[in-house]
């Protein structure tokens, strides 16, 4: 522990007078009482999020298919299927009108369908992946090709919904046209290979607890409740977690569109719904803990998920600054396929700043469209 | 009175109505249990917990003061509306906090609904008791963790400061301040969350909220079972079955989409075959 006698010689480290000292602290009441305004006036429409136009094709239990509507002319390529994981929902890629994976690909004439998972609850206890692949995934795909008149889909994978689509590309290989997969762990041992300061918690949390620590957690909740969750995420960046509320909000505050943005994506962060207990157990175990997907170890429905049975054309997107799923855990997938037409794109910025950075979501929207477009 | 204090209020009433438990005779036991068995919580482990956490929050408060303090431009230039903010931005319970959100993530998942006749249930209440005990000190003995990171960021920090002002560089504003504290403090959190020390307090955390949890919900089915009202065993068993029949309807529903399939083509075939 240290000393706490330690600063008592401290000289005065601070360039400002107590007079300039207190005007500072005056322009952040200012600051404030302007928020206060600004929080006023803003109205539910303002933060609205996911906006973009989309049409319920499907539905089974808690599960959804969207079909969006076209904002451009059709480029006759296979539809493009949106997966997206449980932690989290879908809207990340349609945040917001300028910050939009979807309309992206929409306005370069994709046609794109989006699953959404719902809101699992105590009742969804014994729901694994086998019944989101196997079930729900593979009946979203035969109901896309059935509408579509067509024998193969495009299936474009997020995060954990990543895993869903390479699990399923490895299961029915005959039905995937192309694959697209962001942020997607492969190999879930990989952060210690690529230990940067900050990056990878959570592989390091999972591991510090025994399988049977999460099998009493999921005995006790029924789930992996996404509060629970949510608050492992913010271990992983602990100061801004610390100051999110006070000192980057009141970075916003000086821009109306910059706090309109910051509401948006915390009411994107606030919905996190909850992850049904069996498929938690696989999640953490299977995949976090003994990392079966990339020894083509993991089963589903009684079968394995042969990574080498995938062997349609696989473009592997990262962020170069993911903290959450560090680069190499993505990037672990090259190998292990059954392709050899297999494409990497590193984006700028962290996990979700590829979806709504700037710069990034521009790349990524035109890379995915171009990278179809060769492979329709 | 400080939270510790309230803390040790609160063992001490806790310790107090818990051994009123252990005292023969005392509450009423459910029809057909007989005299309960009960165990003894671990009382002693949770004031030791408590000791060293504030041993620890003495510490901090103490480096906390004195950082505050000196920042603020020294005994010669006093100014309260500074001092005040710096207090707060230097103010250890900040990474209480930090660390309290996956804590209080975990008391939320860890409440259930008051009970008010859990009296009739001694030995169930007993190890209710226990579980909150063994919670209460995993929280305290992981607090004291946190605390320790803070003590040894805020530590790293002074120092730097001190090199500074004796090179006569100097922070800008308050902001470029509290920059680079958020700096030094991040890097010092990030670090000591990958430790095992961090690692295995947590863990402890976890498993105490779990085991409170499992103690409620015990309470919870015999009561349920005792007024005749189905369990969480019963309604999962249910759940279970839903689950399992949902699979076989997807099955079949594929078999017959299949099977439709089939015979489309065969169909479209002899068609085909019928115009040739």
């Amino acid at each position: 522990m240290a000393d706490p006698e330690s600063p008592k010689g401290l000289a005065a480290p601070l360039a400002l007078t107590p007079a300039e000292l207190l005007a500072e602290v005056g322009s952040l009441g200012r600051r404030l009482s302007e928020g206060a305004k600004l929080f006023a006036d803003v109205s539910d429409a303002d933060v609205e999020i996911a906006t973009t136009p989309k049409d319920l094709v499907w539905s089974q239990d808690k599960v959804s298919l969207y079909r969006y509507r076209p904002l451009a002319e059709s480029k006759g390529l296979p539809p493009v299927l949106i997966v997206y994981g449980l932690i989290g929902r879908y809207t990340m890629a349609d945040l917001q009108e300028d910050r939009s994976l979807v309309r992206n690909l929409l306005n370069l004439g994709l046609d794109l369908y989006v699953v959404d998972w719902g809101n699992p609850g105590r009742a969804d206890r014994y729901v694994s992946i086998d019944d989101y692949v196997d079930g729900y995934l593979a009946d979203c795909v035969a109901f896309i090709e059935e509408a579509a008149e067509r024998e193969k889909v495009n299936l474009l994978g997020i995060c954990e919904g990543g895993v869903f689509t390479t699990c399923y590309a490895a299961l029915y290989p005959e039905t995937v046209n192309a694959m697209v997969l962001t942020i997607t762990p492969i190999d879930f041992h990989a952060d210690s290979r690529d230990a940067r300061a900050g990056h990878g918690f959570i592989n390091v949390w999972t591991r510090s607890l025994t399988p049977e620590d999460i099998d009493r957690l999921i005995d006790a909740q029924g789930s992996l409740p996404g509060a629970f969750m949510g608050s492992v995420f913010s271990m992983m960046t602990p100061m801004r977690t610390m100051t999110k509320y006070n000192l980057d909000l009141l970075d916003a505050l000086d821009d109306k569109k910059k706090f309109l943005n910051f509401l948006r994506m915390e009411k994107w962060i606030a919905d996190r719904p909850d992850h049904p207990g069996e498929a938690a157990k696989q999640w953490l175990k299977d995949l976090y803990q003994d990392n079966k997907l990339v020894q083509s170890a993991f089963v589903l429905g009684g079968r394995t998920v042969n990574l080498k049975a995938i062997t349609c054309p696989v473009l592997n997107v990262f962020a170069q600054d993911d903290h959450i799923i560090p680069p190499a855990t993505s990037q672990a997938l090259k190998d292990k396929i059954g392709t050899t037409d297999y494409t990497e794109m590193g984006l700028p910025g962290g996990h979700v700043g590829v979806f709504v950075g700037g710069k990034a979501q521009k790349l990524l929207g035109s890379g995915i469209a171009d990278w179809l477009g060769e492979r329709g | 009175m400080d939270q510790f204090d309230a803390f040790r209020a609160m063992g001490e009433f806790w310790t107090r109505a818990g051994m009123g438990f252990f005292t023969p005779g005392a509450g009423q036991s459910a029809p057909g249990f007989g005299a309960p068995s009960l165990p003894t919580p671990d009382v002693a482990g949770l004031a030791a917990a408590q000791a060293k956490l504030t041993e620890a929050w003495n510490a901090a408060t103490a480096l906390s003061e004195a950082l505050t303090k000196s920042l603020q431009g020294g005994p010669g230039a006093p100014d309260p509306t500074a001092g005040a903010v710096l207090a707060k931005i230097f103010d250890p319970q900040a990474w209480l906090g930090g660390s309290a959100e996956f804590d209080s993530a975990l008391t939320r998942m860890a409440e259930g609904p008051q009970l008010a006749d859990l009296w009739q249930t001694e030995r169930r209440y007993a190890a209710l008791f226990t579980a909150w005990a063994t919670l209460r000190r995993a929280q305290s003995e992981h607090q004291a963790v946190m605390l320790d990171a803070w003590t040894q960021a805020a530590g790293t920090f002074a120092q730097e400061a001190n090199a500074r002002a004796e090179n006569g560089e100097r922070f800008a504003s308050a902001r470029a301040m509290m920059s680079r504290w958020i700096e030094t403090a991040n890097a010092v959190l990030l670090e000591v969350q990958r430790s095992e020390t961090f690692l295995t307090s947590q863990r402890a955390v976890l498993r105490a909220s779990t085991d409170l949890r499992l103690a409620q919900q015990d309470i919870a089915a015999f009561l349920a079972e005792f007024y005749g009202q189905p369990t969480r065993a019963e309604l999962d068993d249910v759940h279970k079955s839903l689950t399992e029949l949902r699979r076989e309807v997807r099955a079949l529903r594929r078999e017959r989409r299949q099977a439709g399939k089939v015979s489309k083509a065969g169909g479209s075939q002899v068609g085909e075959n019928a115009h040739g």
